[in-house]
């Protein structure tokens, strides 16, 4: 048998030319598909090194803000710490000053009206002086003396005679007890301490 | 594309079948026979069967049904790759015919020719059916079926795990295997179908053989299976 054998699966089928264009046209499409597609991915690209280079320049404004802020409150607290400190030693010197001129006061008072001083209180907030006067009507003299020698302003928190019975005292006289209280101002920063006489 | 048929013809030798199955289609059977290659190159015949379809199965899904279960028996012992049927088609499903040409067709326009002939011998239209061809020296001989019907048939063969490379006219393979078939006597020949076997080049010419009488005989049906197992085989 010499003639080909009929398959009749053979037909219909695509022809040729049908099957050139088709694949032409397919071509074509592949060709223009990856021409934009490398552009595209071109693009995306450039475009991700634009951001890239756009972040790390945001990265380092954020840095130089990060040591801005961190040098302005470090300088702040530097500022503060100075303010404290020059604070601080204006009420020492203010109360060194005060204390100086209390003890010259006193000082003065014990050669004027023979003021001895028993015991000197300061807590910060509040003078107590305990003295003893030979003569008591000389009280408002110290009251006086010592409020014009700067120190707050005194006041007698208690009077006493110093002669009980049966004691033997050769001198008369009076114990007495001044108190004297810082002002709001000083007492900001107190200065905490005791001296005898 | 030239290149793409030409691999699929490397590898359809590479991949050369060495058992396929023939069937004749019927109504109410179906007559299958396998064939073996042998390393003679003979083939020779492994299986002859008729199954016949229960009586009163006269619907067509449930007769499609039947169909498939009996391929889905016959192939149920073997592996895929040798579960390779053709089809032969009686003549009430295939219409065959010479178209007359002047020579100066080409292809193109030879194969549409043809296939709004052979849509006009089956009165549908001509993208409803499946065809085949080849040229002489002033004609065209063609066969063709309805596409429905190939689309059916191979879609049973699939779904009961065959592949199906071939269907073609019951002549052809009717005449493939009357030409290939080996013994010199019709009293050869009325031996049974399972002691037949063919030789890979023709044993006789066509004006040999007596059709008429042969397509009229018991033999042809059985001519037909097998023909078309050795059309792929060969």
């Amino acid at each position: 048998m010499t003639a080909p054998a009929l398959n009749l699966l053979r037909y219909p089928r695509r022809g040729p030319v049908w099957g050139t264009l088709r694949w032409r046209s397919l071509l074509l499409a592949g060709l223009l598909g990856a021409l934009l597609g490398g552009f595209w991915a071109a693009g995306q690209h450039w475009r991700l090194a634009q951001l890239r280079a756009q972040g790390a320049q945001l990265q380092m404004q954020v840095q130089d803000r990060l040591r801005q802020q961190s040098a302005a409150a470090a300088l702040r607290a530097q500022v503060q710490l100075q303010q404290a400190v020059q604070t601080r030693a204006q009420d020492w010197r203010q109360q060194q000053a005060q204390g100086l001129r209390l003890h010259a006061a006193l000082d003065e008072q014990s050669h004027a009206l023979g003021l001895r001083v028993m015991r000197w209180q300061n807590d910060g907030q509040q003078l107590l002086l305990q003295g003893w006067l030979p003569r008591s009507q000389d009280v408002p003299a110290l009251l006086s003396a010592l409020s014009a020698a700067g120190s707050p302003l005194w006041t007698v928190h208690s009077l006493a005679s110093p002669a009980a019975p049966g004691q033997d005292r050769r001198e008369a006289g009076v114990d007495v007890l001044l108190q004297a209280l810082w002002s709001a101002t000083e007492s900001a920063a107190p200065e905490r301490g005791k001296a005898g006489p | 594309m030239q290149w793409i048929e030409y691999a699929r013809q490397r590898l359809a030798v590479r991949r050369r079948r060495t058992n396929v199955w023939g069937a004749l289609l019927d109504r109410q059977d179906i007559l299958v026979a396998a064939l073996a290659l042998q390393k003679n190159g003979a083939a020779r015949v492994m299986v002859f069967e008729r199954q016949q379809a229960p009586e009163g199965l006269v619907d067509v899904s449930k007769r499609d049904d039947w169909l498939v279960q009996t391929l889905r028996g016959l192939g149920s012992h073997l592996p895929a790759p040798l579960r390779t049927m053709a089809l032969a088609l009686d003549d009430e499903r295939c219409r065959q015919g010479l178209l007359a040409h002047g020579g100066q067709l080409d292809a193109q326009q030879l194969q549409a020719e043809v296939q709004l002939e052979a849509a006009a011998a089956w009165g549908v239209a001509p993208e409803e059916v499946g065809f085949d061809f080849h040229a002489e020296a002033n004609a065209v001989r063609w066969a063709a079926c309805l596409r429905e019907d190939l689309q059916q048939w191979r879609g049973h063969a699939r779904s009961a795990g065959w592949q199906l490379p071939v269907v073609e006219p019951s002549e052809q393979a009717a005449q493939r295997a009357a030409l290939h078939l080996r013994g010199d006597s019709r009293g050869h020949w009325a031996d049974s179908p399972q002691d037949w076997q063919f030789s890979p080049v023709p044993e006789r010419a066509l004006a040999d053989v007596d059709w008429p009488q042969l397509q009229a005989g018991a033999l042809w049906s059985p001519l037909v299976a097998c023909g078309a197992a050795l059309g792929v085989l060969l």
